[in-house]
């Protein structure tokens, strides 16, 4: 972490230095709508884990299929909504990765909010329990593995939700 | 009146400061457990393979959301950062606009 926070202090001081005197907002603006949107959808997310918690047969896959189904759908629906926020300042964040670029470090700042990528992977990984579900059935391993995938996703995108709301 | 040099550095890293101890503690406690869910996702993975309870595609599944997850919580770290020296920026702007707004009487308009 210390060493990430020298790289952030060397950002910092590219910014100082590259920009006019004013406010900047490199990052986009909290969506209070969208956080909520996540927190239930999160609930909905551990209530099909918990009803799955002790593994699944195939033949019972038909009760779940709409669930997995309006889950994706819900989780793609927020990950498009996280995608086409406005990113303000980009030039500003191209100055600043120019800079790093010029370094060799690899650890440029990405235009795209994080939470659209953990986003996308709560779905993929939906999506494939969905067919493990469908085409064997999961056990209780299989099901930890899929929540606990599941988790580590969710915790991206909503802690970076939230420190938006500066 | 004249800007009081040492002053102004103080309250610029006073300012800066409070940014970062505050986002600091945000940061540890996700990177605390991120490390902890990814740590435990490797070890199920494992004994999943040695009890030979999933699929070889099913492990190269997992072998494979691990590292994705693992660069998803190193962009979401960084994105972390980026609000962090957001932050910081506008804290240090506002010190130093402030400070010659007091020593000019003079009204300087930040602008967002």
């Amino acid at each position: 972490m210390s060493k990430m926070y020298q790289k952030a202090v060397i950002v910092l001081f590219i910014a100082l230095t590259a920009f006019t005197a004013s406010c900047v907002q490199l990052a986009p603006k909290y969506d209070a709508e969208l956080y909520s949107d996540l927190t239930n959808v999160n609930t909905e997310l551990m209530e099909l884990f918990s009803s799955v918690a002790r593994g699944t047969h195939k033949d019972s896959y038909p009760e779940r299929s709409n669930q997995y189904h309006a889950l994706i759908g819900k989780i793609e629906a927020l990950a498009m909504q996280s995608r086409t926020r406005p990113v303000p300042e980009s030039d500003a964040l191209k100055k600043i990765n120019q800079y790093l670029d010029s370094t060799s470090q690899d650890i440029t700042f990405d235009q795209q909010a994080p939470s659209v990528a953990s986003l996308q992977k709560i779905a993929e990984s939906l999506n494939r329990m969905r067919t493990e579900d469908e085409d064997q059935g999961l056990n209780a391993l299989a099901v930890s593995l899929f929540k606990n995938e599941v988790v580590i996703s969710m915790d991206q995108a909503l802690t970076y939700e939230s420190f938006l709301n500066r | 009146m004249s800007i009081d040099t040492d002053q102004l550095i103080a309250n610029i890293k006073d300012a800066a400061s409070s940014v970062i101890s505050h986002d600091i503690a945000g940061i540890r406690g996700f990177s605390d457990r991120q490390l902890s869910a990814l740590a435990l996702q490797a070890k199920l993975i494992s004994q999943a393979i040695l009890s030979g309870e999933i699929s070889g595609e099913l492990r190269d599944y997992f072998l494979d959301s691990l590292e994705d997850m693992a660069r998803n919580f190193a962009n979401t770290l960084r994105g972390l950062m980026t609000v962090t020296i957001e932050k910081i920026w506008n804290a240090v702007v506002g010190v130093i606009w402030g400070t010659i707004e007091t020593c000019t009487g003079i009204s300087l308009k930040l602008e967002t």
